[in-house]
C-alpha cells in the first residue's frame, strides 16, 4: 500500500511541476527583461500608463498636499488602490462620484480623477474640469 | 540589495534566539513570527518601531549569548541534493520578486500599504490606522506580516517595496524544508522530500497572483504557522512551541484565531493539562489584537462573529452546499494539480489501516477549517459564489500542511524515537 501511495505522490508532484514550470519560466524571463530597467520603468512596464500618471500627479502637487481620489464608477476604485499605494505617504481620500466629493465639507482641494473607461490613469483636475466631467 | 540582506540575517538570528528558549524551531519562520508578535506588542504599548527593533535585537543577542544551543537531531549534517526540489523553485521566485514590481491586488491594497504606513509612522495606531490621512481598506486586518516587512524597510532605510518581498518566497521555502525535516523523523525520507516538493510546486503556492509566494498576501505565512502548530500537536512534546505558533496565527490573519482555537481544543487531548502553557500566549495575542482594534478605525469588515451566531441557524440549509462549493475549488487542476485528490486517497488508506490518530488530528484542522470557512460564506454580506470564487483557493492553502501530513502518514511510517525531543516538564 505504501508504495502505491508513494507512486501517487510522485504523480501528483509531476502534475504540479508540469502545471507550474511554464509559468515559472515565463516569470523568470520577465524578471530578466525587467532587470535592465530602473525601478520606475519596471513599474511602468507592469502597471502601464497608470504608474506614469501617478508619478505625474505626485510631481505636480506640493509634498504632503492631500488628494481627493474621485472614481467615476465604483469599479474604478480598483485602480484607486494602486494610486493610493504609490502616492503614500501623501494623504488621500476616496470618493465614489462627484456628488460625494462636493458634499464633503472637508474635501481636499487637489483632485485625482479616475475613469478607466476613458483612460487607464489618474488625472489631476481643476474644479472646472471636474464640473465638466460631472456634466457629461 | 540591503533589504534582502536584512531579511537573510535578521529573521534567522531572531529565530535562533527563539530556538534557545523553546527548543528547535525553523529559524526563518520563528524569526518572522517572533519579530511580528513582539514588535506588535511593543508598538501597542507606545514603543516606536525603531526602538522596538533595537530592544528585540538586544534581547535576541542576550538570549543567544546566555542560553546554550539545543541538540539538533533531525537536521542533516551535510547538505543533501534532494533539497534542490525545494530550493530551485524558491530561488526562481526570489529572482522574480527582485525585478518584477509589487502589483498583486490584496498585497498592494492591504498588506504592503500597511507595511509602508508602519515603517513611515513607526506605530500601529498612528494617523494611518486611525483613518486620518489615507484610505486604508481592511484597516483591522492583523499586522504580523506588515510589521515584518516594515522592520525590513526601517532597517534598510526606506519605505519602499523593493526587495522586501523576499520574505514571502522564503517563508514558503522555510516551511517546505521544515516539512521535509519533520516528516523524515516519522516517515520514509523520500516521502518527506516529495511532500515538501509537492508544496512548493503546487501552482496555488508557487504561481498564483492571489496568495502565491510571489504575491504579498499573508496566506502562506498563516499556512506556515498553522502547519507548525499542527506538527507540534502531532509530536505532543512541547506545548510552549505549540502556543508560540498558535499565537502567531492569531496575529497573521483573521482566520488564524478560530483555527488556533480548534488546534487548542485538539491540544487538550494531546497535551492534557500542559495545554494551559499553549493557551496563555494565544489568549495574550488575541487580547492584544482586541486592544489594538479598539484604538483604530474599523473599516469594511462587519461583525462576522455576530453574523455567524445570529444568521447561521436560519441559513443552515445553505451550509452543506457551501461546503460542496468550497470543496469543488480543491479540484481545480490549474490551482492545485492533483494535491487534494491525493489527500482524499490518503484518507481512504488511513481509514482502511485504522490510523485514527492521524485522521482525527488532521481532521480537526481540515474539516473544522472547511466548516468554518463555509459557514462564513453562508452568513457573509457578499454573494456566496463570488466570495468563494475570490477566496476559496487561498483558504485551502491554510489547510495544506495537515493535508500533507495525511499523505505522508498514508505512505507508511518509520520507527520513531522521540526520546531526544525536549518534552515539557509535567
Amino acid at each position: 500500500m505504501g508504495s502505491v501511495v508513494r507512486a501517487a505522490i510522485i504523480l501528483a508532484l509531476v502534475i504540479s511541476i508540469w502545471l507550474t514550470l511554464p509559468g515559472l519560466i515565463r516569470t523568470i524571463r520577465q524578471a530578466a527583461d525587467l532587470r535592465r530597467l530602473d525601478v520606475h520603468a519596471r513599474r511602468a512596464h507592469i502597471l502601464g500608463p497608470l504608474y506614469e500618471s501617478i508619478r505625474a500627479l505626485d510631481r505636480q502637487l506640493p509634498p504632503g498636499e492631500p488628494v481627493a481620489l474621485i472614481f467615476r464608477q465604483p469599479a474604478d476604485a480598483d485602480l484607486g488602490i494602486y494610486v493610493n499605494y504609490y502616492l503614500y505617504p501623501r494623504p488621500t481620500k476616496h470618493y465614489f462620484g462627484v456628488d460625494a466629493y462636493q458634499q464633503d465639507p472637508r474635501r481636499p482641494a487637489a483632485i485625482g480623477w479616475i475613469d478607466r473607461e476613458s483612460a487607464w490613469e489618474v488625472r489631476l483636475l481643476s474644479r472646472q474640469q471636474l464640473a465638466e466631467e460631472a456634466s457629461r | 540589495m540591503i533589504p534582502a540582506l536584512v531579511i537573510l540575517v535578521w529573521f534567522p538570528l531572531v529565530g535562533a534566539a527563539v530556538s534557545r528558549l523553546l527548543g528547535r524551531v525553523p529559524f526563518f519562520l520563528a524569526g518572522a513570527a517572533a519579530s511580528g508578535m513582539s514588535l506588535f506588542v511593543l508598538m501597542l504599548v507606545g514603543v516606536p518601531l525603531g526602538w522596538g527593533i533595537a530592544i528585540l535585537a538586544i534581547c535576541s543577542a542576550l538570549v543567544l549569548l546566555i542560553r546554550p544551543r539545543p541538540r539538533e537531531e533531525g537536521y542533516p549534517r551535510r547538505p543533501e541534493l534532494d533539497v534542490l526540489l525545494v530550493v530551485v523553485p524558491v530561488l526562481a521566485m526570489l529572482l522574480a520578486v527582485t525585478f518584477i514590481p509589487q502589483h498583486d491586488y490584496d498585497g498592494t491594497a492591504f498588506w504592503m500599504l500597511k507595511a509602508k504606513a508602519i515603517a513611515t509612522e513607526g506605530a500601529v495606531d498612528g494617523p494611518f490606522f486611525r483613518g486620518e490621512n489615507t484610505f486604508s481598506p481592511r484597516n483591522q486586518y492583523p499586522l504580523l506580516l506588515p510589521i515584518d516587512v516594515a522592520l525590513v524597510m526601517k532597517m534598510s532605510g526606506g519605505a519602499d517595496d523593493l526587495a522586501v518581498r523576499w520574505i514571502f518566497p522564503l517563508i514558503l521555502g522555510s516551511l517546505a524544508l521544515e516539512i521535509r525535516r519533520r516528516f523524515r523523523l516519522r516517515h520514509p525520507p523520500a516521502v518527506a522530500t516529495l511532500c515538501a516538493g509537492l508544496l512548493v510546486w503546487t501552482p496555488q503556492f508557487a504561481l498564483k497572483p492571489e496568495g502565491g509566494a510571489m504575491s504579498a498576501y499573508s496566506d502562506i505565512a498563516l499556512a506556515a504557522f498553522i502547519t507548525m502548530a499542527f506538527l507540534e500537536l502531532v509530536d505532543g512534546t512541547s506545548s510552549a512551541r505549540f502556543g508560540f505558533w498558535a499565537a502567531a496565527m492569531v496575529l497573521t490573519k483573521s482566520e488564524g484565531l478560530p483555527i488556533a482555537v480548534l488546534l487548542i481544543l485538539a491540544g487538550v487531548w494531546i497535551f492534557r493539562r500542559r495545554v494551559i502553557a499553549a493557551a496563555v500566549p494565544l489568549i495574550a495575542s488575541a487580547a492584544a489584537l482586541i486592544i489594538w482594534r479598539s484604538r483604530i478605525e474599523l473599516t469594511d469588515e462587519g461583525d462576522l462573529f455576530g453574523r455567524l451566531v445570529s444568521l447561521l441557524p436560519s441559513r443552515f440549509e445553505d451550509f452543506l452546499p457551501a461546503v460542496g462549493d468550497l470543496s469543488s475549488y480543491a479540484l481545480v487542476l490549474r490551482d492545485w494539480g492533483a494535491f487534494w485528490v491525493i489527500v482524499v486517497g490518503a484518507v481512504v488508506v488511513l481509514m482502511v489501516r485504522r490510523q485514527w490518530r492521524a485522521l482525527i488530528l488532521a481532521g480537526v484542522v481540515i474539516v473544522g477549517g472547511m466548516a468554518l470557512y463555509s459557514a462564513v460564506s453562508v452568513v457573509s454580506e457578499w454573494d456566496r459564489a463570488e466570495l468563494l470564487r475570490v477566496t476559496a483557493a487561498r483558504l485551502l492553502m491554510h489547510l495544506a500542511g495537515p493535508a500533507l501530513y495525511l499523505i505522508a502518514s498514508a505512505s507508511g511510517a518509520r520507527k520513531v524515537d522521540v526520546s531526544h525531543l525536549d518534552v515539557d516538564a509535567e
